[in-house]
């Protein structure tokens, strides 16, 4: 587990910091600068959320199903633990899109929802497969149970099992059962 | 032994298994025809025909998926599945044997199914049976998959309908599509283009599901 403990280069508190600072900016501007749509009022300022937050949901997704193609493919421990992270942001996020989306629709289109939208439901069934992937990956047991499962040890486990039932084996055991019972008798 | 030959063994022992112990299909006939019970009252009086075609497919999803959930548990009670990882097969011979039950099954039950359907509702159109044969290719290749998937986990019975009701969603598209439309033809075509996209990666992704 050597490689799960590899240290990016840029510090966590400078990212944290970076986005403090990015974001309380972008509150600023959304609210104090962008005038108000001409169209649809203040309800549209919702969109600087709502889209930044879908594409950030998209991204975590796709870098989710990459980083867990790499761990198939070079069995990365890393690349397992980072597709998860990346899973879990963006179910997150995609909770946050469905929130503003539905706020947004009641707004403009009078329904919280709307089943003729395309976008919306192909979202809904992204999400609702990623909550699944969740169910799956906490359902699963970690290390002992998927080490357990790892196809080397499980060789290795039938080897041992198959040398308990083997005759000789069983035989050489009820020999050596048996002389040391005959040692045991009083002479 | 060749390919053919392991994934022929593998199904022959789901379908001699069911046939000495009947486990599963019995279950999923019963099911399936005191589901179009249920909905015939669950249904409105003089409700329209399309309704009582939805619901056909709600029937087919959830009698397929009672026979999914049986798939793997001799696997699991026997720990056959330790075998047959071990056995000097392709691990995709697990798969597409478990595959063929699993469509034998269903089928059988849709044999049943399918006139007591018309029965009680309405006809059948050729449309819409030429879709549950696509939709049940589609349905046993990811079913499968995704029942071994969940076999290994600690809510497996929970886990199977989780997971595959989303992906079943193209498939009830495409088969309310082509019981319904007036044109089947481009919803059949979505439903085999389903059937072989999963099938291929699901066939080709297999190996890592039961190693893990």
């Amino acid at each position: 587990m050597e490689s799960v403990s590899r240290q990016y280069r840029v510090p966590l508190p400078a990212l944290a910091a970076a986005s403090l600072v990015l974001v309380t900016l972008a509150l600023a501007l959304v609210f104090f600068v962008a005038p108000n749509d001409a169209d649809q009022g203040f309800s549209q300022r919702i969109f600087y959320f709502h889209v930044s937050i879908a594409l950030t949901a998209y991204a975590c997704f796709a870098g989710g199903a990459w980083k867990a193609l790499v761990h198939l493919w070079k069995r990365d421990p890393l690349a397992d633990l980072e597709s998860y992270v990346a899973v879990h942001q963006g179910l997150i996020f995609g909770t946050l899109v469905l929130v503003t989306g539905s706020i947004w629709a009641k707004i403009s289109w009078g329904h919280w929802w709307l089943w003729s939208e395309d976008q919306l439901v192909l979202f809904l069934v992204l999400f609702l497969f990623y909550a699944a992937y969740f169910m799956l990956r906490f359902s699963v047991d970690p290390d002992p149970h998927r080490e357990e499962l790892h196809p080397p040890d499980r060789v290795h486990a039938a080897r041992s099992e198959l040398r308990r039932l083997d005759p000789h084996h069983l035989l050489c055991r009820a020999g050596r059962a048996a002389r040391a019972r005959v040692h045991a008798l009083p002479r | 032994m060749t390919y053919a030959a392991d994934v022929g063994a593998l199904a022959r022992k789901d379908l001699l298994l069911e046939l000495r112990a009947r486990d599963t299909l019995p279950a999923m006939l019963l099911f399936v025809v005191a589901t179009f019970v249920v909905f015939h009252f669950a249904l409105p009086a003089h409700s329209s025909q399309l309704a009582a075609s939805g619901l056909l497919w709600v029937a087919i999803l959830f009698t397929a998926l009672l026979g999914l959930g049986r798939a793997f548990v001799p696997e699991r009670e026997q720990r056959v599945l330790d075998g047959l990882v071990l056995a000097p097969c392709d691990r995709s011979a697990i798969w597409l044997a478990k595959s063929i039950a699993t469509l034998a099954f269903l089928a059988a039950a849709e044999l049943v199914a399918l006139p007591v359907f018309a029965l009680f509702f309405h006809g059948l159109g050729g449309a819409t049976v030429a879709g549950v044969v696509l939709a049940d290719l589609g349905i046993c290749a990811v079913g499968t998959f995704l029942g071994a998937m969940a076999v290994v986990t600690r809510a497996r019975d929970l886990l199977l309908p989780l997971l595959f009701l989303p992906l079943a969603i193209p498939i009830v598209v495409g088969g309310v599509g082509a019981s319904v439309a007036g044109s089947p033809g481009r919803y059949l075509g979505f439903l085999g283009l389903y059937d072989v996209l999963f099938a291929v990666l699901c066939w080709a992704s297999f190996e890592y599901v039961v190693t893990e």
